[in-house]
């Protein structure tokens, strides 16, 4: 019994994934250390064996070798698993969003198991729906690829990006500039009526629809998302990939998301007959589902990105 | 240049290995006696390629191997099948006609 040459095999046949003769390759591969052992070094002894084993190759590699051609998942599957995982987890990122708004739990097993949560307990859940669709879609690529025949998978494709391109545009200084321009009118606006959200009446002073500390609140949150999407584009200025856009769409997602369950209460209203929370909410859920489109569209990039060479 | 160079070679010898096996195994022989008969003609394979070499040309059905267990160490003992003697053959007769390819080309550039 020869301990190393012993933990040597051990080790190999953790990696040794064949569905049969896996004793018969130790066997063999024991057999030949153990004769090159004695034929170069004059007999098997326990610094010999380290010899010929260094020689043989680390374990991992020497397994490999016996797998090649038999993968988890074919390689022709990479753009596959991260497009599909995209589009999974937007489905599970909006289903997300309904639950919390509605206050509901949403089921659709073995996909989807959506728990009646608050705002707070969807920010870790959504990073664990992540994990969860990522490992839902290489199941299924991996039992395609065990199958062996021909299958052809639905490519969903929104439009085709040239070669060696994620499709994301290049930003333009023209754009940046207008955007800081009606920052700068907003940023104007705020500081002197104290509300970016007012009516006038024949040209008379602007109104604010809210009372005062609401109005501030809802305003700085607005021009905080805004803000955040001017220096996301200054950014790709200097780096134009398409992580940056994803990062700039959550941050104003989870802005419009502060917004959104941010109660409006009656005290709010300054305007008799108006009612806040339908006007709101309803701006408010134009902005989410404009953004959610956007989020979705940089998470394509993303993944063009990644599946590029 | 020399990792690229080394990535054709391992290319290039993937399918000489395989028919230089088959043309050795018209005897039986076991692994590390294949090996030596190699080295002795000037040829190296590394021994974690030429198992895993073996053991696929056995599932073609184009070798076949038997376990001697009446020597003190067990050996597994590989020949040639009737289904491999035929591979080989057209195998050598493409390499051969490759060759002939190259000769012809390289003929074609003095001449040019």
């Amino acid at each position: 019994m020869h301990e190393n040459l012993e933990r040597y095999l051990k080790e190999i046949s953790h990696y040794l994934a064949v569905k049969q003769g896996a004793d018969e390759i130790l066997a063999e591969i024991r057999s030949h250390i153990l004769e090159k052992a004695e034929g170069e070094s004059g007999g098997v002894t326990a610094e010999s064996l380290d010899r010929t084993i260094a020689g043989y190759g680390r374990p991992r590699d020497v397994a490999a070798k016996y797998m090649d051609g038999d993968e988890i998942i074919s390689p022709t599957f990479r753009k596959y698993l991260f497009r599909y995982t995209a589009m999974l987890f937007a489905i599970h990122f909006v289903l997300t969003v309904l639950a919390v708004s509605f206050r509901v739990s949403i089921v659709a097993i073995p996909f989807f198991f959506i728990p009646k949560m608050s705002a707070f307990w969807a920010i870790p859940y959504i990073f664990m729906a992540l994990v969860y669709d990522f490992g839902v879609v290489a199941l299924i690529l991996y039992l395609v690829t065990q199958r062996k025949g021909e299958v052809r998978l639905p490519w969903f494709g929104i439009r085709l990006a040239r070669p060696g391109e994620s499709g994301l545009k290049k930003p333009k200084r023209a754009v940046l500039a207008m955007l800081i321009a009606f920052f700068g009118v907003f940023l104007y606006i705020l500081l002197r009526y104290h509300t970016l959200f007012f009516y006038t009446v024949n040209g008379s002073r602007p109104e604010s629809f809210l009372n005062p500390a609401a109005s501030v609140f809802f305003s700085i949150l607005f021009l905080a998302a805004f803000a955040c999407d001017i220096i996301g584009y200054w950014i790709r200025f200097l780096f134009n990939t398409a992580w940056v856009t994803l990062v700039q769409n959550t941050i104003v997602l989870l802005i419009l998301w502060i917004v959104w369950n941010s109660p409006i209460k009656p005290e709010y209203r300054t305007v008799p007959g108006v009612d806040l929370r339908l006007v709101g909410g309803g701006l408010v859920l134009f902005f989410i589902i404009v953004n959610v489109f956007r989020f979705l569209r940089s998470l394509v990039h993303v993944t063009r990105e990644m599946s590029l060479p | 240049m020399d990792v690229e160079f080394g990535s054709f070679e391992t290319e290039l010898n993937r399918g000489f290995l395989q028919v230089l096996v088959l043309v050795a195994l018209e005897r039986k022989m076991y692994g590390y006696g294949m090996i030596k008969l190699f080295e002795q003609t000037g040829y190296a394979v590394e021994e974690n390629t030429l198992y895993p070499l073996l053991r696929r040309l056995e599932k073609n059905g184009w070798i076949k191997s038997e376990w001697d267990v009446g020597e003190d160490r067990p050996k597994k003992y590989y020949i040639i099948t009737n289904g491999g003697a035929s591979v080989r053959e057209r195998a050598l007769a493409i390499w051969t006609g490759q060759s002939e390819i190259l000769n012809k080309m390289k003929e074609a550039n003095r001449h040019a």
